[in-house]
């Protein structure tokens, strides 16, 4: 992924739009549609681990 | 000490005066206790007040000082603790009626760390029912309301430690974060809360929301007090898989006033957009007050930070879903309405979603890293806007609440919310600044330098017992 902070220059700040004050939950054809325009880039992604093993000891010693 | 020096007296400061024997705990206790009766009738702050162990525990302070022992750093200090965090013999109740009975028979690793430190438990907060909220009005408790107005919310889901802080009814207190629970309400009580880097303070003994999203933090009315509860519940925690074993640094000796040299990038796209004008003048006013203490300050830009939202959004739900769904089975009574939708929203997304969503998560992480790079921390509004008013409060505003800080559960970063001014309405409006992983000192410096420099932190909001306009 590229650095878009790299050799930045300032620029004013963003232009005020009117305030959105509510959002449905997030629906699976919504978290579908984001996620298709994600898959082509995931090859840097690694895999997605879910399982840690614990130490093994519990009191720290 | 006047009876208001004494109920806002912070961490650090109560602790000397306790150890150097000016102060006794018991004094301090009994006055907190005193004045939680006459006020949080108005706040429902607290669910549980530990009376009769805090008046105990502190009578052994005292004797401890009086024969020259000191019992840590936080000798004889009372602090509170949001009602997710297990305490032996003490219900802890989630404020979820189908927790309201249940007695853990363990101290969570954060509860025992503050009492290795001296600290003298006083009590379990209220907060929005499971941490599933942003309101701390759901609750099987009761809501909690705004010392700053009792019309207003205090924010959630740790609304009741926010509240108890900014009323003078705790000096210190845990807060749990998954969205914005620690600094949200902190940001709408005018008070400090720092979300750790994930990792950073264990989760064993911890009621969860969403595993991968829960951080566990301080909170308290300045961020020198924050900075001495995070040194005494840092570190790595075996019994908790998501803990890293990364060295702990002295925090209080990052505390320097001084911000010379520190690069602070300011993310005005996205961050600084969808707020309200009188929150975008006091973090505009701040960012000044920053160079003038030393700092640079610069634009920069964040990625996909919207994406940033909406799956972590997404992964918040399917984990509490996952999290609940046995509960939602054998007892949906237990659970309000609001959280059954969450869990059963939750089920409907499949497993590949779930861990694509966190595949993306690792790339934005990374992203948000490289990002930042060129800057110390970055500086932004904690909630696009202060505190609303109780009857305007609905679940789809949670979404737009957490949009300047799930994105930084998502990534993990380390991020505080101090107060920086006050709107029109004279409720508060929180800076958020964000450091690199791990490196929560230089939020800290940069939050007390900030502090040190303006007197946000030591407004207090008018509250009585007996003014009949703050009734409810």
């Amino acid at each position: 992924m590229q650095n878009p902070n790299e050799g930045k220059q300032s620029t004013p700040p963003a232009a005020q739009t009117a305030v959105s004050t509510v959002a449905p939950p997030v629906t699976v054809a919504e978290l579908e549609r984001r996620l298709a325009r994600w898959i082509p880039k995931l090859e840097e992604a690694g895999p997605a681990i879910v399982f840690q093993l614990r130490a093994g000891k519990t009191d720290g010693s | 000490m006047a009876p208001d020096d004494l109920a806002y007296l912070g961490v650090a400061e109560a602790a000397t005066e306790i150890a150097g024997g000016r102060l006794s705990s018991v004094e301090l206790i009994d006055h907190l206790l005193n004045r939680i009766e006459e006020i949080d009738p108005t706040l429902n702050s607290y669910i549980t007040v530990m009376a009769d162990s805090a008046r105990e525990a502190a009578q052994d302070a005292d004797m401890a000082v009086r024969v020259g022992r000191r019992l840590g750093p936080l000798h004889g200090v009372p602090i509170a603790l949001k009602d997710l965090y297990a305490t032996k013999g003490v219900r802890t109740t989630f404020a979820c009626a189908a927790f309201a009975d249940w007695t853990p028979d363990e101290d969570a690793t954060v509860v025992k760390r503050l009492k290795a430190s001296g600290a003298i438990i006083l009590g379990k907060q209220n907060m929005h029912e499971a941490a599933a909220g942003s309101s701390s009005l759901v609750s099987h408790f009761g809501p909690v309301r705004n010392p700053w107005n009792p019309d207003y919310i205090a924010g959630g889901s740790s609304g009741g430690s926010a509240a108890a802080l900014a009323a003078g009814l705790t000096p210190g207190a845990l807060g749990s974060d998954t969205a914005m629970s620690i600094r949200q309400p902190a940001a709408y009580c005018g008070v400090v809360g720092l979300k750790p880097t994930f990792g950073r303070v264990s989760k064993h003994g911890a009621l969860t929301l969403s595993w991968s999203l829960d951080h566990a933090g301080p909170m308290a009315r300045s961020s020198r007090d924050v900075a001495l509860l995070l040194q005494a519940i840092a570190g790595f925690d075996p019994q908790d898989p998501s803990s890293t074993d990364i060295e702990v640094p002295n925090y209080l000796s990052a505390l320097t006033g001084d911000l010379s040299g520190l690069r602070i990038g300011a993310p005005r796209q996205h961050f600084f957009e969808q707020c309200s004008p009188a929150v975008i003048a006091a973090v505009e006013q701040a960012t000044e007050t920053l160079k003038r203490l030393g700092a640079t300050v610069g634009d920069c830009e964040m990625p996909d930070p919207e994406d940033t939202l909406m799956f972590g959004r997404a992964i918040l739900r399917i984990e509490a879903s996952a999290y609940h769904a046995e509960r939602l089975r054998k007892h949906p009574e237990l659970l309000s309405s609001g959280l059954r939708d969450m869990v059963e929203g939750g089920a409907q997304f499949s497993a590949v979603q779930y861990l694509q969503a966190q595949r993306v998560r690792s790339v934005l992480a990374e992203g948000f890293r490289r990002a930042m790079e060129p800057f110390d921390a970055l500086v932004m509004p904690t909630t696009p806007w202060p505190a609303e008013r109780v009857g305007e409060d609905q679940p789809s505003r949670t979404g737009p609440r957490m949009r300047n800080t799930m994105p930084f559960n998502f990534t993990g970063l380390p991020a505080i919310s101090t107060p920086c001014g006050f709107n029109e309405q004279g409720l508060p409006i929180g800076l958020q600044i964000v450091g690199h992983s791990f490196d929560e000192a230089t939020t800290l410096r940069i939050a007390d330098a900030y502090e040190r420099e303006t007197e946000w932190t030591h407004r207090r909001p008018q509250l009585t017992g007996d003014e009949p306009t703050r009734r409810l």
